[in-house]
């Protein structure tokens, strides 16, 4: 059974279509598995449900991000639907309700900052949260437009993104951000697990500061995000 | 007995000698003036003239003015009241001190009534309700 | 008057945080963000109270006067109620 690496973990899979394996591919590893998955046929059901007009390969996709997001809270990880990017060896991830323009933002980096600045993943983030801080990792959970990479950076800031007319950011408290971060991950429904969510979502708001970023459709919003964590232009 | 109701209908405004020590060390009893005017709108920090149930007249400064009923105090005094907007007459626009008149739109005034308020205590009771919906589309 | 079964109240960071941890419950996916005084008083309804007695602890644990603590009461109790956490 082909060995997964993501977010640091090992994990052992067998996809079930060509489409799946050609987007795992890329994170094959030769060591052993910390965990293994299966999905049942009840998950891929439940994924047809989900995405009736999508592919096998899709759904299965989607059905193995479903899984994952569930077991890795176990091993300190968490899966965020978030985009972000890396630059200058940092990672930075923007965090906003669908159709907000994280995939706009992300891609205004690279723009902005050719060169320095790569799409780290368009859609699913995930983070190892350690004692010492939090590191990002692109996974294969690309979204729509497929952005992202196999690459890894320290997580630098944790940005809310509000669309508005002028680029701003501001630091946020642990507080105000933690709606919108549990509206970013998995939310368990059994309390052990809700706890341990929580407790992460803690660890990784003391460890990693977070901004409200206001963003206009510029440059400038990601001038204005690289600033305020002190990154010089 | 002057009718202030009256009197700010009127001429537009109404001043009066400061009776009592609940808006002290501001406004001193017998000494300072106030000038008050009618108001549309209130806001947090204002000097306000008001009636009580009883017919009293007060003169004290809101301290909370979100809802329909707000709450006012003396500077000088621990128990705040509530106030309907039915009850104000007027808002306070300047005093005169010693001798000297000061309007309350000075940067003096407006830094005194700000720090004044921040040095007593609330209660306030901040909580949200956050609703988190089945997600991961 | 309660608040309803089924919380979990917990330090978040810099404040307090009561999350619903029964599965079967109406307020299943509702959390509470709450700062400290607001905690506090969480913490009196989970064993059952009065809106008095809550006025009463306010004043004795907070130097501030009844009316004051009392609006904020009412308005905590009001907000509760709407988003369906009180059992009265």
């Amino acid at each position: 059974m082909p060995v997964y690496r993501l977010a640091d973990l090992n994990i052992a899979y067998e996809p079930q279509y060509d489409d799946t394996a050609a987007l795992l591919t890329p994170f094959e590893t030769a060591g052993e598995a910390h965990l293994t998955l299966h999905l049942s046929p009840s998950a891929m059901q439940e994924e047809l449900s989900r995405l009736p007009a999508a592919t096998n390969g899709v759904r299965e996709a989607a059905a193995l991000l479903r899984a994952v997001s569930a077991q890795l809270p176990a091993f300190d990880r968490l899966v965020l639907h978030a985009a972000s990017v890396t630059m200058d060896g940092h990672a930075y991830t923007f965090v906003a309700p669908s159709g907000t323009g994280k995939t706009t933002h992300v891609r205004l980096w690279k723009q902005r900052f050719a060169g320095r600045a790569e799409i780290l993943n368009g859609d699913r983030l995930l983070v190892h949260i350690r004692k010492d801080g939090v590191m990002a990792f692109g996974g294969p959970w690309r979204g729509k437009e497929g952005l992202g990479q196999n690459a890894f950076a320290p997580l630098k800031g944790l940005f809310l993104l509000t669309r508005s007319d002028m680029a701003r950011c501001e630091p946020l408290s642990p507080s105000e951000m933690l709606p919108h971060l549990l509206r970013a991950v998995r939310y368990p429904k059994s309390e052990k697990e809700r706890l341990q969510t929580l407790s992460l979502l803690e660890q990784l708001i003391s460890l990693v500061p977070c901004y409200r970023l206001y963003a206009p459709l510029s440059m400038s919003a990601a001038e204005a995000a690289f600033t305020q964590t002190g990154g010089i232009l | 007995m002057n009718n202030p109701e009256q009197l700010l209908t009127e001429n537009g405004f109404y001043a009066a000698t400061v009776h009592g020590h609940s808006m002290e060390p501001l406004l001193s009893d017998h000494r300072d003036t106030v000038y008050i005017e009618p108001c549309k709108t209130y806001r947090k920090r204002d000097v306000i003239l008001f009636r009580r149930a009883n017919g009293q007249l007060v003169l004290h400064r809101l301290i909370r003015t979100d809802g329909d009923v707000f709450l006012a105090r003396g500077d000088n005094d621990r128990k705040a009241e509530t106030v309907t907007p039915s009850q104000i007459l007027g808002v306070m626009t300047a005093f005169t001190r010693n001798g000297h008149t000061l309007y309350v739109t000075s940067r003096r005034y407006r830094l005194y009534s700000r720090l004044w308020c921040l040095s007593k205590p609330t209660t306030r009771l901040l909580q949200t309700v956050v609703r988190i919906g089945r997600r991961i589309r | 008057m309660k608040i309803k079964n089924g919380f979990a109240l917990r330090r978040f960071a810099d404040q307090w945080i009561a999350v619903s941890v029964d599965e079967l419950a109406d307020t299943r996916n509702t959390l509470i963000t709450l700062n400290k005084t607001a905690a506090f008083v969480w913490e009196q309804l989970q064993t059952g109270t009065t809106r008095d007695a809550l006025i009463t602890a306010l004043t004795e644990h907070f130097a501030v006067d009844q009316a004051v603590a009392a609006a904020d009461i009412d308005r905590f109790l009001n907000e509760a109620r709407e988003a369906g956490l009180l059992d009265e």
